[in-house]
């Protein structure tokens, strides 16, 4: 935790938000400590498969790998975290992020490793991808919801589009055409009847949206996209939350299940959403994707359960397609709105492949095999998905093992879901990267048919109490209630700890509303209108919270006149929505629609322009 | 004790005898087990290259035997040598010899009426039937099949064993002698350290487990209750601490609950016999709960016509399937063997075709057996012609496994080892004469993986639970259920029999004594709750109690009813998706933020026009007949020729019970068949008597009330008696106030043959009214024939109204009480569960106390 010396409230924040901007070199916002860990996130290899190319996350590198005899040929350093890798179609040259809040993207000779170019992109550049002319680059600008699209030639930046909200993923279609990109978490109020996120489709050449594909109710943490070889068809994989019904059991996937949805990217439709668990055996955090070259497998990683499903793509089209036209394909599925929830479908037509490592988030396929990159073990796995038989895994180690931190154990307990009963979710499903996914919960904690909109783990240990009601006296009873009540597991008390170690050490992302890692003008005017508003009386700085309840006129129904516990602002332009039941879709939200009494601060008597710089400071902690 | 036997030579012996006509002289069955073998080493090759390294050279020895096998006149002696060679390299698997296995010897149980009779329980019906004489012994085949006997019993015997994950303790149930009760024992794997975990006594304690958590779960008769068709102690699951401390029921179901293993993701496996509305003989199939009792749910075979019972269930390993026994009702507990696989189907068939769930089956043709005929038919005994018998599946992988079977001797049992590619070896027997001990329970006596714990989510401070339904109309029978029909949600509980007596009313089983027409079962009424637009419903119900849920009309008329009960535990909230939702499906998203019925606090069960209690007929429905129909509906009236609806009480039930029952003018679904039934299929929406009150009737309109009340007993599936207790436990059907002598008098004065006539089968109207003595039908027409006789049985009959006055015999709970036996087990009841109550007080404060405090 950062200490705080503040001589003035400003100094003070900044402070806070310099000390972020050093730290937050990767996406997690690992520790200094941790950057012996390599963390490989993303995967990419060579056109002729004999060189594999892995992208470190945490050991800001891209390590080179022999394919066919798995040596590490040599490592490529990098000056920051990357967040994503491309190759050309030629195989000549590596496209490398820096994932940073002033990002870019790095053009490497794939041979030499040397750097070309370099481009300046947005906030934390993620998921680049190649158009198969070689001659247009896409990344996705995460923190910034939008997408540049990058002249190779002219190493420049020639639009950027916007898409819906932390795009993560993105694949293009054969012919260049379309770019399919995945956003992390839905957009907008979590209290009405339908919250999902959604799929961008991009038309490359017109540079703007094609279209925008909603995916079922529920539908978050969205991790990867691929199309297949022929280009008809793009496969989204995310979580698909059952969170209407109360926590009370896992059975079922009575809480999240674990999806692939099916795109035509000719029609730009949603042609079916299908689950990856079994009735009994969840498949969880479903991540990377990607089909063979010839079309006949579609793989799929499970980061929470360390395996691989390998999809025969042809049954799983055939059996879509009886479906549409109204067959009943089993007993479970008699149309096509029974798909998302039959736990069954998949049965004979896909194999769960267990990996050796831990945490596999990257794929790659060459030929029949799979390579799968291991984020938390820094091994790759590649094994022959055509195999009869018992599956052979071979792993590669990235470098020499590293003794485990209490604060990586704990990243990568709050990912694992080994933990879980029946493997249906870790921590992260719920909190991706430790944060949001969107959408409401009805947790037993404080009784039943009240739900709450997710929250955030950063700061959790900083500002007791926990939940939206403080029903739970700190986060590290709250740790451990979620091990019990959501997990429905017993773990030893050191995983505990550990998760709580991981969580303390989370930093904050800076705000993209940031200039240069300054508040902006309308910022800096705003920080005074939240001390004129009286915002700065609860929420009141370095943590923007007084760890105090109020009743702020929000709470309805069975939590009729309960008083919230008062959330910390920091990295609050990351977790809409907001207020304790995800009713405000926005900052202005809150306080245009929810504070009709001025119970939640004097905004009423602001001015239009104060009341516009007072959202932007507040985006901008 | 330790002794060690070579059985190598009595092993060959009988390969000679039994398995030497394996190998047929034929082409094809000769390359079918050739090819099993080498597909066999094949995988022991691939799998365990360093722990199986003789291979190749078993393949050789197998393709120089195939070429001479394949002859037209194969030589014994290499028939002989191809039997060896199998044994050889199938038991060099490092997954039989890696270490000794653990088994019973015994002989199999002797026959009775249902494959739970295995007890015979001290002072119960079959206590002569127990047998002793068993051994708990392993075999090592490292060591060439040597085996030690770890404890043996003459008087006595033992059974179920289960080897703890570290490999080094086994628990067990043991009991000493025919007088003694059967009780768990644990004994370390060296065979020292034998000690007893229970000893309560009058009560059976078998089947035992050992969880993750180091704690013990086992079936007992510790709550002393009896099966509703016969007259035969029952089990429940029970768990303990490792030590044997604070025993506590976590099952409830009111028949038996057995045979309990581990899921790999720490749940219990277990079968479940049980019915409601349903007929006795296939209502027995696989059950998951969790180990505090909390979420017991169906598993497998719930509503599967054949097999009629699916037990002995165990998760293999690394898969997500299961295998099982698929034997019958009235067997020992033995059939076929079954591979199962949840995810293809959750019954033997389905639309009809067999479940493509149930993927193979030993012996191989039983699989045809699995099937479904007009719901009508029983199937449930068509597993007794499986030969041979096969039970005490355990895999060992995915791929092998081993059983007990039939040697092919009478009925003794040996070890086999069974494979996924077709081989099927004896590893060991006893002895090959018809009095030889069987072998059963054989299983690695090794480490194995530990499932992980499950954290407890009940309490146990004997509260209520609470159920919610997403949406009741989400269901496989709900066809022709518009949403907005159901206006509530009724709970009623099946309440366990406690007591029994010899002569019996013929329902669809015997119900001894009486209870009603056709099923089992008395009922409770516990009250009912609504259900909201959207479909969703949310209530509070007790703990501990067996219940079942029915789905209401505006009318308070019965639309759907389960026929399989569930419990809640203090504390527990369960949620359902809909009303027998396919259980494959995840809860869909409906199109609201949250189920309307949770917006609000649990809805309360307040009973029935009064509070909760068993229902009554003569108290709570013939009043109404009474009120508005007897006057044409009677004795002596036109109407009442048509149908009788008179109160008078007969041998068993009363006239109008017997009338509305006999004439189908009520269609209920009795002791119903296994397939689930279509909404509307039965009860008041399909019964003519609703239909005539509905409407005004010759100018009587029922009041809401008497409506209520008549809909309300129907939907119950027409009950009778409130209670399994007698008073007259020695007289036709436990309940005739009127003896043997006094009966069989009649019966030469009347010429009616009382004692044929107890069932429904013999489809006989009322016979004798000891309300209105005059009026008893088998006194028609014999005043004119002999008047002494007809004035001799007139006094029967009213003595039998006077002892109804002394005694009540149950048709209403008020003033009744029960015989002396039934006043004996009742006591026995209350004090085994005041045991109960004084070890779940332990659990809540944390002390322990054990059997023997």
């Amino acid at each position: 935790m950062v200490k705080q010396r503040p001589t003035s409230k400003r100094s003070a924040f900044a402070r806070l938000v310099m000390a972020g901007t050093l730290l937050a070199a990767s996406v997690c916002g690992m520790a200094s400590a941790a950057e012996a860990y390599h963390s490989p996130g993303a995967l990419v290899a060579s056109p002729d498969g004999q060189t594999l190319y892995a992208a470190e996350f945490t050991g800001n590198a891209v390590a080179v790998i022999n394919a066919a005899d798995g040596t590490v040929a040599r490592s490529i350093a990098l000056p920051d975290a990357p967040g994503g890798l491309a190759i050309s179609p030629d195989g000549k040259t590596l496209f490398v992020t820096g994932a940073a809040p002033e990002g870019c993207v790095r053009i490497l000779n794939a041979a030499t490793g040397e750097v070309q170019g370099t481009v300046a992109l947005g906030h934390t550049p993620v998921a680049p991808v190649i158009s198969p002319d070689g001659a247009t680059l896409f990344v996705c600008n995460r923190f910034n919801d939008n997408v540049s699209v990058i002249d190779v030639a002219g190493r420049s930046e020639s639009a950027r589009i916007s898409v819906a909200r932390e795009p993560v993923a993105a694949a293009v279609t054969p012919d260049g055409k379309t770019l399919v990109v995945a956003n992390l978490v839905p957009v907008g109020a979590s209290d009405g009847d339908y919250t999902a996120a959604s799929v961008s489709l991009i038309d490359t050449a017109a540079k703007n949206i094609a279209a925008t594909v909603t995916l079922p109710n529920g539908s978050s943490s969205l991790r990867g996209v691929c199309v297949s070889p022929d280009g008809k068809f793009a496969y989204v994989t995310h979580i698909l939350s059952r969170y209407q019904l109360p926590t009370t059991q896992l059975e079922r996937g009575w809480m999240n299940t674990n999806a692939v949805s099916v795109i035509d990217t000719a029609q730009k439709k949603l042609v079916n959403t299908v689950l990856l668990d079994d009735v009994d055996l969840g498949a969880a955090n479903p991540w990377a994707v990607a089909c063979t070259a010839d079309g006949k497998s579609l793989c799929v990683t499970h980061a929470g359960t360390h395996e691989i499903s390998v999809i025969d793509r042809a049954a799983l089209h055939a059996k879509l397609d009886k479906v549409a036209a109204g067959e009943r394909v089993s007993e479970v599925s008699a149309a096509a709105e029974d798909v998302p929830n039959d736990l069954s479908f998949l049965v004979g037509m896909r194999r769960r492949v267990k990996l050796a490592g831990n945490g596999p988030r990257a794929l790659v396929l060459t030929g029949n095999t799979a390579h799968a990159a291991n984020y938390f073990s820094d091994s790759i796995d590649s094994f022959d998905i055509a195999a009869d038989g018992a599956v052979k895994i071979r792993s590669i180690a990235l470098g020499k093992p590293v003794a485990e931190t209490p604060e990586r154990t704990g990243e990568k307990f709050f990912h694992d879901a080994a933990l879980c009963f029946q493997h249906w979710q870790s921590c992260s499903s719920c909190h991706p990267d430790a944060r949001v996914d969107g959408l409401n919960w009805d947790l037993l904690n404080d009784g039943i048919g009240n739900p709450k909109n997710t929250k955030s783990m950063l700061l959790v240990h900083q500002t007791p109490p926990s939940m939206s009601l403080g029903i739970r006296d700190s986060a590290e009873t709250a740790v451990r209630a979620g091990i019990k009540f959501i997990q429905f597991a017993v773990r030893p008390e050191a995983d505990a700890v550990a998760i709580d170690t991981y969580l303390k050490g989370l930093k904050p992302v800076p705000s993209p509303k940031l200039v240069k890692g300054e508040l902006s003008p309308g910022a800096k005017r705003g920080e005074a209108v939240f001390e004129k508003a009286g915002c700065v009386e609860c929420h009141v700085k370095p943590l923007f919270t007084d760890l105090k309840q109020y009743d702020i006129g929000t709470t309805k129904g069975l939590d009729k006149g309960k008083p919230v516990d008062t959330p910390t602002l920091v990295e609050v332009w990351r977790t809409a929505p907001y207020l304790h039941d995800g009713s405000a879709a926005t900052i202005a939200d809150i306080f245009k629609k929810f504070n009709p009494d001025g119970q939640h601060g004097n905004t009423a008597g602001l001015s239009a322009d104060e009341f516009s710089d007072l959202v932007d400071y507040v985006l901008s902690l | 004790m330790h002794r060690r036997i070579r059985t190598c030579g009595v092993l060959a012996a009988l390969g000679a005898v039994l398995l030497g006509g394996a190998v047929a002289v034929a082409d094809a069955p000769v390359h079918a087990e050739c090819a099993a073998l080498r597909a066999a080493i094949t995988d022991l090759s691939a799998s365990y290259p360093e722990q199986y390294p003789r291979g190749g050279e078993f393949l050789e020895a197998l393709s120089a035997l195939e070429a001479r096998l394949t002859a037209a006149a194969p030589a014994q002696a290499d028939i002989d040598a191809f039997t060896e060679l199998r044994r050889v390299a199938l038991t060099a698997n490092p997954l039989v010899s890696g270490h000794p296995m653990l088994f019973v010897s015994r002989h199999q149980y002797k026959p009775d009426h249902h494959n739970t009779e295995t007890m015979f329980q001290t002072g119960e019906i079959n206590t002569a039937s127990f047998e002793g004489g068993a051994a708990l012994k392993d075999i090592d085949f490292a060591r060439g099949g040597e085996v030690r006997t770890l404890l043996e019993t003459q008087a006595g015997s033992l059974r179920d064993p289960e080897v703890h994950f570290d490999g080094g303790k086994i628990v067990f149930s043991m009991r000493n002698s025919i007088d003694d009760d059967y009780h768990i024992c644990e004994i370390n794997a060296d065979a020292s350290g034998l000690r007893p975990l229970t000893s309560a006594k009058g009560v059976t304690d078998i089947d035992p487990l050992y969880l993750p958590d180091n704690s013990i779960v086992f079936s007992s008769t510790r709550e002393p209750k009896y099966c509703m068709c016969n007259r035969h102690i029952m089990c429940n699951l029970f768990r303990m601490d490792g030590d044997g401390a604070n025993i506590n029921q976590i099952g409830k179901s009111t028949l038996f609950e057995g045979q309990a293993s581990l899921l790999p993701d720490g749940r219990l496996l277990y079968y479940r016999w049980e019915y409601v509305d349903r007929n006795f003989g296939d209502a027995q199939g696989l059950w998951s709960v969790f180990p505090d009792g909390t979420g017991h749910a169906v598993y497998w075979g719930n509503n599967t016509q054949s097999p009629g019972a699916v037990i002995n269930a165990r998760a293999i390993p690394g898969t997500e399937q299961v295998i099982c026994v698929f034997g019958s009702c009235h067997d020992r507990p033995w059939g076929a063997l079954a591979i199962i696989d949840r995810r293809l189907g959750l019954d033997g068939t389905a639309g009809g075709k067999r479940s493509a769930s149930v993927l193979r089956t030993w012996p191989a043709y039983a699989i045809n057996k699995v099937r479904e005929a007009d719901q009508n038919t029983y199937l449930f005994d068509d597993f007794k012609e499986v030969m041979p018998k096969y039970e005490d599946p355990f895999p060992l992988s995915d791929k092998y496994f081993l059983c007990s079977r039939m040697i092919g001797v009478g009925e003794v049992m040996g070890i086999y080892l069974l494979d996924v590619f077709g081989n099927e070896i004896l590893l060991h027997a006893e002895g090959a004469s018809e009095t030889s001990m069987g072998c059963f329970d054989p299983m690695p006596l090794a480490p194995t993986p530990r499932p992980p714990v499950i954290p407890v989510r009940r309490d146990f401070n004997n509260g209520v639970g609470y159920f919610y339904i997403a949406d009741v109309y989400r269901g496989t029978h709900m066809q022709g259920v518009a949403r907005g029909a159901v206006k509530s949600l009724r709970v009623v509980e099946s309440p366990e029999k406690r007591f029994w007596n010899t002569a019996p009313w013929e329902g669809q089983g015997q119900e001894a004594p009486a209870m009603n027409w056709h099923d089992f079962s008395s009922k409770r009424i516990l009250g009912s709750v609504p259900v909201a637009e959207d479909g969703s419903a949310y209530f509070a119900v007790p703990s501990d109690t067996f219940v079942y849920f029915q789905l209401l009309d505006e009318k308070g008329m019965m639309i759907q009813s389960m026929r399989s009960g569930t419990i809640v535990q203090s504390g527990e909230t369960q949620g359902c998706v809909g009303c027998h939702e396919e259980r494959r499906n995840a809860a869909p998203l409906a199109g609201a933020a949250l189920p309307a019925a949770l917006r609000h606090p649990p809805d309360t069960l307040s009973g029935w026009y009064g509070p909760a209690r068993p229902f009554s007929y003569l108290r709570d429905v013939q009043p109404v007949f009474d009120r508005n129909c007897v006057g044409c509906h009677d004795y002596g009236k036109k109407a009442g020729q048509k149908l009788n609806l008179a109160g008078d009480r007969d041998l068993v039930f009363n006239t109008s019970y017997n009338e509305l029952w006999r004439k189908k003018i009520i269609t209920d679904v009795g002791a119903g068949p296994a397939q689930i039934q279509q909404a509307f299929s039965w009860g008041s929406h399909a019964s003519r008597l609703a239909e005539i009150i509905q409407q005004t009737h010759n100018g009587v309109t029922l009041s809401p009330e008497d409506f209520d009340r008549i809909v309300t007993w129907i939907d119950i599936n027409a009950p009778y008696y409130p209670d399994y207790a007698s008073s007259y436990p020695d007289n036709l059907a436990g309940r005739s106030p009127l003896d043997g002598a006094e009966m069989g008098r009649l019966t030469v004065l009347s010429g009616v043959h009382f004692a044929d006539r107890m069932g429904f089968g013999k489809d006989q109207g009322p016979q004798v009214c000891f309300d209105r003595p005059r009026l008893s039908p088998c006194l028609a027409g014999l005043k004119e024939k002999e008047q002494d006789g007809y004035w001799e049985a007139l006094a029967l009959i009213s003595k039998g109204a006077e002892n109804l006055k002394q005694q009540s015999r149950g048709d209403e709970l008020e003033g009744f009480a029960a015989c002396p036996v039934d006043q004996r087990r009742q006591q026995k009841y209350a004090e085994r569960q005041s045991v109960e109550a004084r070890n779940r007080e332990a659990v809540r404060l944390g002390t322990k106390v054990y059997d023997n405090n």
